[in-house]
């Protein structure tokens, strides 16, 4: 089941981030899970991918939650965290499940609104999370 | 912490340890350190050649050393004292003495660290002077030790500034005696030449191989494995002798691994193996596994490259002359790129040069194995393998590691080898750039380690581990896993010292979610105890009671110590969260709680530590990066926290200093708390009018190219000046974010460019709540010199804190807001668009001041105006002498010229102001447009001179309004009584409005005509109603101005001179004696005449007379009262109603206010004789007339005296009643009217038309409502009448237009009669209208409305009752 949604720019700064609603040390948790994902992010997006592949697969797991990473083409990065205890999601869900944040996050920065840089609101891409939750 | 990351390289090096006698000097000790790590490898044989490598060490680790049969890199071989003499150790006593508590510290606490030096540390902290004696001893003490435990093979003994040694019991082929660290030239090659020994000593033992051929070969052995082993085993069995076989075999190949030979050492391991392994003696083949698999990365990788990369920063290796280097680099380029391939950051010289001494080193090592490839023995088993090209797999060597790790397990006692052996083991993945593999490959094996159930290690050594981690993390670029091992070492560490203060419930905590076994769960239970870490039980950790200064100065300074030692390792994490110096965007690059976190951290044990101004500095970026994200109750304690601290500190703390903590190499950057309070905004502000210079040119009297151009005008440049020692201001905008109150002192501007002494401000700003807006502030300052000034920030003691901001750091700021900023930035900074110039602004030099001094009362009428102003009031027609005296008021500088203009109500006639002892002159007769001007010349310091001047109480109705004074003055002149509102009696209401005004020359019989402009009139015909406002209420404010324009006698770069301007403002309020208030027009004995009722008001506190009409009637004013006075006057003949519309008739516009200008002048001609009105005040001896100006002013007073072609006379009930009052009548009452029409038509034919009459009601807001059934008429609606032309019988009568004179017309005339009731009771009005006849005859003239003169009859019905 899939617990947390981040995105983060090229340069770091996080654009979004969502999780299930749960206390706030479980969200801090989550929050510092992502983060520690970044060192292994960056290491497999700069290491050469010869296949134009925009998902980086696991990149980090403890026995709690288990993170994925997709970078498009632009840098920007897309992490998710999941339940490490559930193996019910394949990765073939996650990868649907990114191609779907993919889009939502396009819609949201085709928003004539949006600044390029700071924190994104979306609907779609909290509904996403959310309906995940069951 | 030292942080040696364990490697393959480590098998290679030769354990030297260097250490201290007698009294120490750490200064000299580490330069001492630093060039013995320079000779670090030396070329021990050419052919082959081979190269051995030093380690010196500072310690070493005793549980470590008795490893040293197993692994024998883990020997000390060598030993290096070092004693330093009083003579080049005295500056540095003190500086020792210090330090050597600081140096205790840690070792005192390191327990495992060699036990002699607590020993020497005692000794040589006793007395200062070590004699020679002491210093023997020590040196035998080491010497013995090392040799019993570490097996040491030689040593040396370096005098530092010892006179004599000679007479000291050391074998002097072991002292190495200099004058100084500076003069020890020799000191290198010494220690080479004891490195050498060394060789030779470990060479005759790596060709030993005599134990082949022994029955019994002695058996090398651990104490530990003695304790377990010892008798167990049949020392004469095969097995035995095998394994002793294998063992020495072991340790030859360590030796030559050590001696610089990897290729052989690989074959030795390789026959070791085999012999340990099939006498199963797991722990020592582990050891050789380990020992091949280094062989073979040595062989593989060069290590030593890449360390010596690593600290090129630091030092430069400098064993090597240029020309070798020269000679390597060409050879190294491509046996790197071959063999190596790591080595991708040669980017500048230095690190060239390194790199190719490494490469040196490496290419000897490789020289070694092709060598060693021509004598290859047989018996190698991979004989195939090639050093450089066939070299073994990573996935071999792992393997191989793989292997060791495994039997190492079984050995609990040498839990830490194995510990050293996985981390070697992560370096092959390193090496090949698999970070991921590397750091999963690490975080699988290190749980068994940190667990708290693994309590083979202590948490020291734990520490040391996470420290380990947070190394190779580095290395490989895992920013945050590197802070997160970091912070783990650090709570290792902490929960060491502090585990006796730590509270029961504490420990609970950290312990309560601890999962047992699993190496990946001990990681959580590691996780766990980080996320404990968080504030607030990392607080309580430290058993802080308190984050107050009054618990610090209570901690222990073991306390202190330990913080000094985490603290940097925590401030160097911050890195790994995002957290950034450079505070403008530090929020942006991680999650902000973590930040916060760390940052609080990192707080606490600079707090720890002692490090105070560290600790302030780190709140203080707290408040300014993560404010936002604080809630209220945070941002407080956070705040209490920061007033504590500095409450504490007995010196100001400054936020613009750098912060350099020795000890760590910390260099705290300086912080710009430009959050509290937030300024915006910054605009320089222009100088007040009178002080602001004006900058004349040399050439803008010079002849231009062009005759006109438009671009003349803007040599008048926009650009702000300031004027040396003059008051000058910034203005910004100031906003408190904090939800209390807050106090800001010594608010000033920093500048650059020019001397400039600031005013401190001091602020107190209130409380932040949602509306709260920036209040907009004036930042002061004196420019002391001339010169550019730019403006570049500011400084401020904020809470507790001295905060010093750049300009910059605000400026985006500013420009976002600038739309919605003050229009004060907008409109007085036209730079404001080019950044940098915005704040730079010109000083002048020193200007002389003028000062008006005048007799005059003088009070400031608005706010922004500085100048006061002065206000004088006359008497309308009245003169009176006033002077100004203007005095140069500085001490030094004259002033050139003054340069006096006037500027006044233009008037015809007298004018306001007249000087009376100086002259107006046009300076420049040429043009028109020049204002005439007085000029005064050579001011001297000091000097003052009269000018003088009179008022003259000009009739202010007589003011041509000139564009100059404008708006304002529209304003001042609205009368207080518009007659045309106020009329109760009826005026047949002009359409046409182009009649209104037109110019009319000043009359020389009367002073009081006033005169409108074109812009008046104009605006009037627009506006319909009210374009009567603007005649003026007699009596009113007048404004004048002085202007001096006053050139300083300096002459600037280029010939620019200098000007200012000094203004006296003149409100002149002219009092009128007495004037006109209000008049009526009434229908006067006969159809051509009419009663002018004038109001006049004596404004005066004095009794007036008036003198009026023909006859000379004289009446008295009460002062203040008003009087009526009724003039008859006969309407004009000369001018009939008719003709006004006629001159509006004409197509011109021109053509028409020519011809409206002459009916004026004629109406007027004839008024002025009839309604002269002469005033006195006999007390005073004063006389004037009563201005009727305003009257005359009105084109619908003129028309009223016009007569009018048709006249109609009423009579009700056979009265005829001129008067105003109602006529009371009763409901139902019958009312007989008599109406009489005469007309003054002149023409052939003859009018019809008919008269009927019309009832309404007047709602008294100049709108009527038509009432004709409340009427009911008896007799005829409606009668039609004739109205006769007249014929001309005289031609000797002046025949304007058609008119004929009003006297001959009064007996031709017509009657009609009405009689009418009222049927519901009110004030009714009834009006006879002459209407069109239904039919009309061709030719006719017709009638214009206005040519009609009929009353009004006002009735009051009431009922009967009443």
């Amino acid at each position: 089941m899939l617990l947390c949604i981040s995105i983060l720019a090229a340069d770091q700064p996080p654009l979004y981030f969502r999780c299930i609603p749960c206390d706030a040390s479980r969200e801090n948790d989550l929050r510092l899970f992502v983060y520690s994902s970044l060192d292994v992010f960056d290491e497999k997006a700069t290491s050469s991918r010869p296949d134009q592949e925009l998902f980086l697969g696991s990149l980090f797991l403890n026995n709690k939650f288990k993170s994925y990473g997709y970078l498009t083409n632009t840098q920007i990065k897309f992490l998710a965290v999941i339940d490490a205890t559930n193996p019910t999601l394949k990765e073939q869900d996650l990868r649907a499940l990114f191609k779907k944040v993919h889009q939502g996050y396009s819609a949201a920065i085709c928003n004539p609104f949006y600044e390029l840089g700071t924190p994104i609101q979306s609907r779609a891409l909290n509904a996403l999370v959310d309906n995940r939750v069951d | 912490m030292d942080t040696h990351v364990p490697t393959a390289e480590d098998h290679c090096r030769i354990s030297i340890l260097v250490r201290t006698l007698g009294p120490r000097s750490p200064k000299t000790f580490n330069r001492l350190m630093e060039r013995l790590s320079r000779i670090e490898s030396i070329q021990v044989s050419d052919n082959p050649k081979r190269v051995i490598l030093a380690n010196f060490v500072t310690h070493a680790n005793p549980e470590l050393i008795k490893f040293g049969d197993l692994q024998a890199y883990r020997k000390v071989f060598g030993f290096i004292g070092v004693a330093t003499g009083i003579g080049s150790a005295s500056n540095s006593i003190h500086e020792s003495l210090r330090s050597n508590s600081v140096f205790d510290g840690p070792s005192s606490r390191n327990n495992s660290t060699i036990s002699i030096r607590s020993e020497l540390s005692r000794k040589d902290s006793a007395p200062l002077d070590a004699s020679l004696d002491t210093i023997h001893d020590q040196y035998k003490a080491v010497k013995s030790e090392l040799e019993t435990t570490a097996g040491l093979v030689d040593s040396r003994c370096v005098f530092l500034g010892y006179s004599d040694t000679s007479d000291c019991s050391i074998e002097p082929r072991e002292v190495l005696s200099f004058g100084s660290l500076e003069e020890s030239e020799e000191l290198e090659n010494g220690v080479r030449e004891l490195l050498r020994s060394i060789y030779f000593i470990l060479e005759s033992r790596r060709i030993d191989t005599s134990f082949e051929k022994m029955d019994s070969p002695p058996c090398p052995m651990l104490p530990e494995e003695e304790k377990t082993r010892v008798g167990t085993e049949n020392r004469a069995s095969r097995n035995f002798k095998r394994k002793c076989i294998g063992r020495l075999r072991k340790q030859v190949a360590d030796y030559a691994l050590l001696t610089g030979l990897p290729s052989l050492a690989l074959d030795s391991y390789t026959h070791a193996i085999e012999y340990l392994k099939s006498s199963s003696d797991l722990l020592w083949l582990a050891a050789a596994y380990e020992g091949f698999a280094c062989a073979a990365m040595a062989i593989k990788y060069n290590e030593t490259a890449e360390r010596w990369r690593r600290q090129a920063t630091m030092h430069r290796v400098s064993t090597m002359t240029p020309d070798q280097i020269r000679d390597y680099q060409e050879k190294a380029q491509h046996t790197l790129g071959v063999t190596i391939g790591h080595q991708r950051y040669r980017s500048d010289e230095d690190q060239r040069a390194v790199a190719t001494a490494a490469a040196a080193a490496a290419q000897l090592i490789e020289q070694d194995i092709q060598q060693r490839k021509q004598y290859k023995k047989t018996w190698l088993l991979n004989v195939d393998r090639s050093p450089t090209g066939k070299s073994m797999t990573p996935e071999e060597i792992l393997e191989k590691f793989v292997q060791a790790l495994e039997h190492y397990e079984r050995f609990s006692f040498a839990s830490y080898v194995e510990y050293e052996c996985m981390v070697r083991a992560s370096s092959v993945y390193r090496h090949h750039r698999k970070y991921i593999e590397t750091e999963m490959f690490l975080r699988e094996r290190v749980g068994k380690y940190l667990d708290d159930s693994f309590t083979l290690f202590d948490n020291y050594t734990k520490a040391q581990i996470c420290m380990v981690y947070a190394q190779i993390y580095r290395e490989i670029g895992f920013r945050r896993k590197t802070s997160f091992f970091a912070r783990l070492a650090v709570l290792f560490r902490l929960h060491v010292a502090d585990s006796e203060a730590r509270g029961e419930a504490d420990y609970k905590l950290v312990w309560h979610h601890r999962i047992r076994k699993h190496s990946k769960e001990a990681k959580i239970a590691a996780t766990k105890r980080f996320c404990d870490f968080f504030f607030p039980s990392f607080l309580s950790g430290f058993g802080c009671y308190d984050l107050g200064g009054v618990m610090v100065d209570e901690a222990t300074t073991a306390g202190m110590k330990l913080g000094a030692k985490v603290y940097p390792i925590l401030y160097r994490t911050l890195p790994g969260y995002g957290i950034v110096d450079n505070c403008r965007n530090a929020a942006q690059h991680g999650p902000v709680s973590v930040q916060v976190k760390a940052m609080h951290e990192v707080y606490m044990s600079a707090l720890r530590a002692n490090f105070m101004d560290a600790a302030i500095r780190h709140l203080c970026y707290m408040l300014q990066v993560y404010f936002p994200e604080f809630d209220d109750a945070a941002a407080q304690k956070t705040l209490d926290d920061l007033k504590r601290l500095v409450d504490s500190q007995d010196r100001l703390h400054s936020l613009a200093q750098h912060i350099s903590l020795d000890q760590s190499g910390i260099i705290l950057p300086p912080l710009q708390m430009t959050r509290f309070p937030t300024l915006s905004d910054f605009s320089i502000v222009r100088l007040p009018p009178q002080l602001t210079p004006r900058v004349i040119t040399a050439a803008s009297g010079a002849q231009k190219i062009f005759i006109y151009s438009p671009f003349q005008n803007e040599d008048e440049s926009n650009d702000i000046h300031w004027v040396t020692n003059c008051l000058c201001e910034v203005s910004v905008r100031v906003l408190n974010p904090l939800p209390m109150k807050l106090e800001v002192r010594n608010l000033a501007l920093l500048t650059e460019g020019c001397a400039f002494e600031a005013t401190p401000l001091k602020l107190s700003l209130d409380k932040y709540t949602p509306d709260s807006e920036p209040a907009e502030i004036k930042l002061l300052g004196y420019p002391r010199a001339p010169g550019k000034l730019t403006v570049t920030g500011y400084s401020c003691e904020v809470l507790g804190v001295r905060n010093v901001c750049s300009i910059r750091e605000v400026s985006p700021l500013t420009s976002t807001n600038h739309c919605t900023g003050s229009n004060l930035t907008n409109g007085e900074d036209p730079n404001a668009e080019k950044p940098g110039s915005q704040f730079t602004v010109e000083v002048l030099e020193e200007l002389p001041l003028l000062v008006l001094e005048t007799s005059l009362p003088r009070a400031p009428t608005t706010e922004d105006n500085v100048e006061k102003v002065a206000e004088a009031t006359v008497f309308s027609g009245q003169t009176f002498d006033h002077s100004v005296f203007v005095v140069n008021t500085h001490p030094t500088i004259t002033i050139k010229t003054v340069k006096l203009e006037v500027r006044q109500p233009t008037v015809f006639g007298p004018q306001l102001i007249e000087l009376t002892n100086m002259e107006l002159t046009k300076a420049n007769n040429q043009s028109s447009d020049v204002t005439p001007m007085a000029v005064l010349h050579d001011l001297a310091p000091g000097e003052r001179r009269e000018v003088q001047f009179h008022i003259f109480g000009i009739d202010p109705a007589s003011i041509a309004d000139d564009k100059a004074l404008g708006a304002e003055q529209k304003v001042l002149i609205k009368p207080a009584l518009s007659p045309s509102t106020e009329s109760d009696f009826e005026v047949t209401e002009s359409t046409q409005s182009a009649s209104a005004d037109s110019e009319v020359g000043l009359g020389t019989n009367r002073n009081s005509v006033v005169s409108f402009n074109d812009d008046a009139s104009v605006h009037n015909d627009a506006s319909g109603t009210d374009r009567h406002d603007l005649i003026p209420y007699t009596g009113r404010l007048l404004t004048a101005d002085f202007a001096f324009h006053y050139i300083a006698d300096i002459v600037g770069p280029e010939g620019v001179q200098f000007e200012r301007t000094a203004r006296l403002p003149l409100a002149i309020c002219i009092v009128p004696a007495v004037t006109v208030s209000r008049w009526q027009v009434l229908p006067g004995d006969s159809p051509a005449t009419r009663y002018v009722v004038i109001d006049v008001t004596n404004s005066t506190d004095l009794d007036a007379e008036l003198t009026y009409s023909a006859d000379r009637r004289m009446i008295g004013v009460q002062p203040k009262e008003v009087c009526r006075v009724p003039v008859l006057c006969p309407c004009c003949p000369d001018v009939s109603s008719r003709s006004f519309r006629e001159a509006t008739q004409y197509d011109s516009h021109v053509r028409q206010k020519q011809e409206i200008d002459l009916l004026r002048r004629s109406l007027d001609a004839h008024i002025a004789k009839h309604l002269q009105i002469r005033w006195a005040i006999p007390q005073l001896n004063y006389g004037g007339i009563v201005p009727i100006g305003s009257i005359l002013a009105e084109v619908e007073f003129l028309k009223q005296l016009v007569v009018p072609t048709v006249s109609v006379y009423a009579k009700v009930n056979g009265n005829a009643n001129p008067s105003e009052d109602d006529i009371t009548v009763r409901i139902g009452e019958l009312v007989e009217v008599e109406f009489f029409i005469t007309s003054v038509l002149k023409g052939t034919k003859s009018l019809h038309g008919q008269v009927s009459l019309r009832c309404f009601h007047d709602l008294g807001n100049g709108s009527i409502l038509d009432r004709p059934e409340n009427m009911v008429l008896c007799g005829p609606v409606s009668t039609p009448v004739v109205i006769s032309s007249i014929e001309s019988k005289s031609t000797e009568m002046p025949l304007e237009n058609g008119n004929i004179s009003p006297h001959e017309a009064e007996n031709t005339g017509t009657t009609v009669n009405f009689a009418f009731l009222f049927l519901y009771e009110g004030t009714h009005k009834v009006r006879p209208v002459v209407g069109r006849p239904t039919v009309i005859c061709p030719g006719e003239p017709i009638l214009g409305e206005d040519e009609v003169f009929v009353p009004t009859l006002s009735f009051n019905v009431v009922t009967k009752v009443g």
